[in-house]
């Protein structure tokens, strides 16, 4: 019907926002409703969690000043999981790369447990395919949230 | 202490505001006032009552662990009542072994943090 094979319905999801802390959350709202019914209980709070972690970054780490962050983000149901894309104009990652999957060390006294340091961890858990690139002056974030459980075809 | 948490999450747009609140409520770290006995507090866990909530982000968990940083020496932040996608959260950053988390919280005695 005119679609890329791999999508097997019109499950699909897009949104552009602002890059503030109150859309992020209005955003994981949108999402939740949207999503609530056609995917499984667990893989609905792993797509909450994962999107909020990846939407976080882009809020604190890219933004760039003057109130000018922007995010598109759009997800598709596919037979592997869900493919999400996260576009934002701000500045780009670190030399180039996504961080190390490597979560904090917490084998530590209370004084020295780490306050942050935990959401790629997090993001790196779930995901498969991850994948970053830096085009026209854009962050592009890619990556698929598999499938937990064969309940529907 | 107990303190009930009467918000749906601790994610990056609250976790701020949650900290400042559990600061104004928990017995902190005293730096400048050591010497005044009467300052001086019974050492007794602070019960953190999550069962309002249905969401922790990182900046959320990272919250909840810069107040067990700020209190009082001897003083433990205890988590009760955890739903189970917040549960979760713990597992995965192995924070549930850095907490003593209880099923539910005790009666009475509550303060809260909006």
């Amino acid at each position: 019907m005119g679609e890329p094979l791999d999508l097997v319905d019109d499950r699909r999801f897009a949104v552009t926002m602002r890059s503030t802390s109150e859309a992020v959350r209005q955003t994981l709202s949108l999402i939740t409703t949207h999503f609530t019914g056609m995917v499984s209980e667990p893989e609905l709070a792993t797509l909450e969690l994962v999107l909020a972690e990846t939407l976080n970054n882009v809020v604190e780490h890219a933004a760039s000043p003057g109130d000018q962050g922007e995010a598109k983000l759009r997800i598709a149901a596919r037979r592997d999981g869900l493919a999400c894309t996260i576009l934002d104009n701000g500045l780009p990652m670190p030399g180039g790369r996504l961080p190390k999957a490597r979560p904090p060390q917490i084998d530590t006294i209370i004084q020295d447990l780490p306050e942050g340091g935990f959401g790629w961890a997090l993001i790196r858990m779930h995901v498969r395919k991850l994948q970053y690139q830096r085009k026209d002056g854009m962050n592009i974030l890619q990556f698929v949230l598999p499938k937990t459980e064969n309940h529907d075809n | 202490m107990i303190v009930r948490v009467e918000e749906a999450r601790i994610d990056s747009l609250v976790a701020i505001r949650f900290k400042d609140a559990m600061r104004s409520i928990v017995p902190e770290l005293d730096h400048d006032n050591s010497a005044d006995p009467t300052a001086r507090i019974e050492p007794c866990p602070v019960i953190l009552d999550l069962a309002e909530v249905t969401f922790v982000d990182s900046s959320g968990l990272g919250a909840i662990v810069a107040v067990m940083k700020f209190l009082a020496p001897g003083q433990r932040l205890e988590i009760a009542a955890l739903q189970p996608n917040v549960l979760r959260v713990f597992r995965l950053t192995r924070m549930d072994g850095v907490f003593v988390i209880h099923d539910k919280a005790p009666d009475g005695g509550d303060q809260h943090a909006a």
